[in-house]
């Protein structure tokens, strides 16, 4: 019988202690942060993502450490630095969440493909920094210009796509009815577009995108203002709930609000399965808009605002 | 519970014997084992080759695709450079090409232009982006298509060059297709192989259970005709001539049969014998025990002389007993043989001091050549009585003033005694038969000679016990000769 207690006050330290191990561990890792920093392939034909922790908290102070390990880069292994020999970054400054990188003149004598691939891993290694929203690349001081003449723009990890030959399973094909408003702002009309979309993205959500991106045909205007945040969308039990930012409230210039609501409503109504939609604004819907819409009720579709 | 009739006992025994078999011996009957052959002879090819078409079939509908795609996308890139199609995207007719080619192959062309923009996706969701996969980028530099599958996609890059002005990539074709309809195909293929061989394989086991129960067949003829036999029908030879083989076995079984009617036919023969031997002395006891009792007044000499007589008889029929006794023990196969080291010089004088009276009566001279002393693992009672008969024979058979010669040699392996004499020899049409039981070459003068008849067949049994050999040359009034070969150590 002793040696049996001996064994469970044995077991309950060791768990104290593994237990113990953990708490002090992430406190730790909250205070530092991890980025990734790019290097090319052998054959110059991809890029090659590390890991690295940092202590730095402040963005300029991120930023300055990711261009020093850009600097500091070392090849072998199968990897060699993202910038090559002779091109370095003179000078970086972060303007308005946007970093701008001064490389030097040596940046224009490399191969297109190793250009290209600098370019996205000096994008993607500042981009991911938290308050960086894009990069701005200059070459010598002077913007660096594409092939058609003109100048380039700022860019971000978005504009850079990699993956799209092998993930063709990673889309699906729907046909939509959206409502758009008319020239004159108070009637909708229906117009039919087949897209490619996420497969991970559901029927439900791809038609308030949709509706955002616009309509195709010239003769119908866009119901959504321009600066609206999707939040969520879920369909559940026959009922859709859709949570928009506060732009919804300040409608869209030249459509009247009911035709703005109910261009959301009647096309969420052409899907399946789908009977009431309820809309929130930041999860709230104590609101009332305009022609006496309460959205803490449920709106169903409107026939009369549409026209054949 | 009464047995009504011999057939009736016939047939309960074989059903008690087939009840015996039960479920356990299944599984190591040849039955089984033949089913379970057919089985996988019927099952495993079709499975390879169901197997083989399957996948044969996905990489020619991979190379189909593949090939049309890569030909169809030469043609529009000859298109794309001849209407400048990387700097505007405005025809109609390449516009809707590149749709109508996605459509079919159920896939995406991206066209990239040479500053790795992508002007142009048939799934309008990409346009602007700048492209950098692995895949383009070694295109790019390579100028070479490239080809890329695995059993979720085919990947296909092509480069877009101005073929008459230097080879220059201007830009990339890429086309990327889902295998879900190859797949779907493969898939809807592979079940029904599956289903085939669900098939198959029922049918394989019914028929290959049915068809090794009829090839096993012949073999219970053989174990019924056999079961037969042990009943007691023993006439008959049995033949099952269905195959090569089971004719073989029946035809070594009838062989092995035969060796047993023999065999009963000399017990039964055997035992006539030993009744005739037997009853030959009471009879001459009987006679003269009736002529006394039938006569009056006999003298008592010749009382005296027919009792003497009597005695002789008596003293006859108790040496074929006692023979007979010996004769079965060394029957009854290797039973106690009482083996120990025996110097066998030691042995032969003493078997020739025994019997030095009986010659001396014929003026027999004995003779012993010893060429070395000879030790061996034997049992001694029974060669001691095996060359006894020898000598007594050689002793009984010879002529007056004769000889007989007693030699002993050995080598590595064997010890070698020779029985030799001066007598009157064996016959050529008797020596066969001269180790048989109441074997007597001369039957009308067994009585002068004495013995049993069972004196060589006792020898030659003692000798083949201990594994030996015996051999005999005669000449008819010359004499004859008994080789005797014997191992030194004995081994069972």
């Amino acid at each position: 019988m002793k040696k049996k207690y001996n064994y469970l006050i044995l077991l309950l330290s060791l768990a104290f202690l593994v237990s113990g191990c953990s708490v002090p561990g992430n406190e730790n890792e909250s205070l530092e942060a991890e980025l990734c920093q790019y290097y090319i392939n052998d054959s110059e034909t991809k890029l090659i993502s590390d890991r690295f922790k940092t202590e730095k908290t402040q963005t300029s102070d991120l930023v300055t450490a990711m261009a020093e390990h850009l600097e500091n880069q070392e090849s072998g292994n199968h990897k060699q630095r993202l910038l090559p020999e002779k091109v370095s970054i003179q000078d970086f400054r972060l303007e308005n969440r946007q970093v701008i990188l001064d490389m030097s003149s040596s940046y224009r004598e490399m191969q297109k493909t190793r250009e290209i691939l600098t370019r996205a891993g000096l994008v993607k290694s500042f981009n991911q920094i938290d308050g960086v929203d894009s990069v701005q690349i200059l070459i010598d001081g002077q913007p660096c210009m594409g092939a058609d003449g003109t100048p380039m723009p700022a860019m971000t990890t978005e504009d850079f796509v990699e993956a799209e030959g092998r993930e063709i399973d990673a889309y699906q094909y729907g046909t939509f009815t959206l409502y758009f408003a008319d020239s004159d702002g108070k009637h909708l009309v229906a117009e039919k577009q087949k897209v490619y979309y996420s497969a991970s993205v559901p029927k439900e959500r791809e038609v308030v995108e949709l509706l955002l991106k616009g309509p195709i045909s010239q003769q119908l205007m866009a119901t959504m203002p321009a600066d609206l945040k999707i939040l969520n969308v879920t369909l559940s039990d026959g009922i859709v709930y859709v949570n928009l930012n506060d732009a919804f409230l300040n409608g869209t210039a030249q459509v009247a609000e009911k035709t703005v609501v109910y261009s959301l409503v009647n096309s969420l109504l052409e899907l399946e399965g789908t009977q009431k939609v309820q809309i929130s604004i930041n999860g709230e819907t104590k609101y009332a808009l305009g022609d006496g819409i309460d959205l803490s009720q449920y709106l169903t579709k409107n026939t009369d605002l549409i026209k054949e | 519970m009464y047995i009504q009739s011999g057939e009736l006992v016939i047939i309960f025994r074989v059903n008690a014997n087939e009840k015996q078999g039960g479920s356990t011996s299944f599984f190591k009957s040849l039955r089984f084992r033949l089913t379970i052959i057919l089985v996988v002879i019927g099952i495993i090819p079709g499975m390879i080759v169901g197997y083989g078409i399957v996948s044969s079939y996905r990489d020619r509908a991979v190379s189909i695709r593949t090939v049309n795609v890569m030909n169809q996308c030469d043609i529009l890139s000859d298109q794309i450079i001849n209407e400048n199609y990387l700097q505007t995207q405005q025809s109609v007719a390449l516009n809707s090409e590149l749709e109508l080619l996605s459509n079919l192959y159920s896939g995406r062309v991206l066209i990239i232009d040479g500053d790795f923009r992508i002007v142009k996706d048939t799934f309008n969701l990409d346009v602007g982006k700048t492209m950098i996969s692995e895949e383009v980028l070694l295109c790019y530099q390579t100028g070479e298509t490239g080809q890329y599958t695995s059993d979720k996609y085919i990947e296909m890059t092509m480069p877009i060059m101005d073929k008459e002005g230097g080879k220059h990539v201007l830009g990339v074709m890429m086309v990327s297709i889902s295998m879900d309809e190859i797949n779907a195909c493969v898939s809807v293929l592979e079940q029904k192989q599956i289903l085939m061989i669900g098939i198959i394989t029922v049918m394989v086991l019914i028929l290959g259970y049915i068809l090794a129960g009829i090839l096993v067949k012949p073999f219970n003829k053989i174990t019924r005709a056999i079961e037969d036999i042990s009943d007691g029908y023993m006439d008959a030879d049995i033949s099952v001539t269905d195959y090569t083989e089971t004719q073989l076995i029946t035809n070594a079984f009838n062989s092995m049969l035969e060796k047993v009617r023999t065999l009963d036919e000399s017990r039964q023969e055997f035992v006539s014998n030993v009744s005739h031997e037997l009853k030959t002395p009471l009879t001459s006891m009987k006679v003269l025990a009736d002529s006394l009792n039938g006569q009056e007044n006999v003298p008592i000499e010749l009382y005296q002389e027919f009792m003497q007589d009597i005695g002789q008889e008596i003293d006859r029929e108790n040496k074929i007993i006692t023979d007979l006794l010996s004769l079965v023990k060394m029957d009854k196969k290797s039973a106690d043989l009482n083996v120990d080291t025996v110097n066998i010089n030691d042995m032969l004088e003493l078997i020739l001091k025994r019997l030095k009276p009986i010659a001396a009566k014929k003026d027999i001279r004995l003779l012993v050549d010893s060429f070395r002393p000879v030790y061996a693992q034997i049992d001694e009672v029974k060669l001691t009585l095996a060359f006894s008969n020898l000598v007594e024979n050689a002793i009984k058979y010879n002529i007056e003033d004769g000889w007989v010669r007693v030699s002993l040699n050995a080598d590595q392996k064997y010890f070698y005694v020779v029985v030799e004499d001066s007598g009157m020899g064996i016959p050529e049409d008797s020596i066969d038969h001269i180790f048989d039981r109441f074997y007597r070459v001369d039957k009308s003068h067994s009585r002068e000679i004495g013995g049993t008849g069972l004196g060589l067949a006792i020898t030659k049994s003692a000798v083949m016990m201990h594994h030996g050999a015996i051999k005999v040359y005669s000449k008819e009034g010359e004499g004859t000769r008994f080789s005797v070969r014997i191992p030194l150590n004995y081994s069972k």
